[in-house]
């Protein structure tokens, strides 16, 4: 499980980090970003999230029946924890929560909504200042549903830990890895502080 | 509400933000008590598809600056024209849709 955790912690680290001067969907800004799209949608990256956040749910105190996120950054972590557990006999249900609901027909806010009083654990890509996280805790709380853990793959240590532990103490809350676990942000910020890094990967408009 | 949607405005336009202006202009829509409800419309249209373009992004905070700096006075504009004459609507729409288009080009 060691390995799995650091083959994902080196690919993260070697895809996932973007340096320069961005605005984060907070509105912060920061000098990198965590796009962890490149490494959970790629083929090496999907089975060692699945492996590494499934185990994480494992360890949870209460065994969650069902996984879950806002979209869209929760979506590929579910669809990996639910395909390992699956693999190894543990049988999670997926939901993701839309941002708002749809306009039309239904209005649904939440895509195969848990039963009520289902236990869930949310999960999510990165953590800034937990605004996702907490939104979608919301989501599933509104369809009834008891969040007993949150797991996310990175936390920016910019606050949101305690923000999701205020919103759910009754739930744990596990980052399975933080800035710490990335040591060139250290370099990241020293090579931004002496100039002005250009971006390596600009954003699609 | 009104209110509401013009201290969010206020706030800029990054993605969380964008996402919490098109539920307001949802919910004003829903109301049906605006006077002109053209003016939630066109705004909903505006940030939602910025939010989509957005999302998941890495944007580079010189962008979303420029951003700011030319959408906040068109959307403020545009609300107070909300209950203003029809060519003040119409100017203010127009000037929207301009700096809309604008950041298609970016």
């Amino acid at each position: 499980m060691a390995n799995t955790k650091e083959a994902l912690r080196s690919l993260l680290a070697e895809r996932a980090v973007i340096r320069g001067r961005i605005t984060l969907s907070s509105g912060t800004v920061s000098e990198y970003y965590f796009d962890c799209k490149r490494v959970m949608l790629s083929a090496d990256g999907a089975p060692l999230v699945g492996e590494v956040v499934l185990q994480a749910i494992k360890d949870l105190p209460e065994r969650p029946l069902a996984i879950g996120g806002l979209t869209h950054g929760a979506d590929p972590i579910i669809g990996a924890v639910m395909m390992k557990g699956a693999e190894q006999g543990l049988r999670l249900d997926g939901f993701y929560i839309r941002k708002e609901p749809k306009r039309h027909g239904t209005q649904r806010l939440i895509e195969n909504a848990p039963a009520s009083g289902t236990p869930v654990v949310i999960v999510d890509d990165v953590v800034t200042k937990g605004g996702s996280v907490v939104k979608a805790i919301e989501g599933a709380e509104s369809a009834g549903c008891r969040v007993v853990g949150v797991v996310v793959l990175v936390d920016r240590r910019e606050g949101g830990a305690d923000v999701i532990r205020a919103r759910v103490p009754e739930a744990l809350y596990v980052p399975i890895f933080t800035l710490d676990d990335f040591l060139d942000i250290d370099e990241i910020r020293r090579e931004w502080n002496k100039n002005s890094a250009p971006l390596s990967h600009a954003a699609s408009m | 509400m009104e209110q509401e949607l013009r201290a969010a405005v206020a706030r800029g336009f990054h993605v969380e933000n964008l996402w919490a202006i098109v539920r307001l202009c949802s919910d004003l829509l829903r109301t049906g008590t605006l006077h002109n409800p053209i003016t939630a419309l066109a705004i909903r249209a505006v940030c939602g598809d910025l939010a989509r373009a957005q999302e998941s992004e890495a944007v580079p905070a010189d962008y979303a600056e420029l951003m700011d700096a030319h959408l906040l006075p068109a959307i403020e504009k545009l609300l107070n024209a909300s209950s203003g004459t029809g060519d003040e609507l119409k100017d203010a729409l127009n000037e929207l849709s301009r700096v809309y288009a604008d950041t298609l080009h970016r």
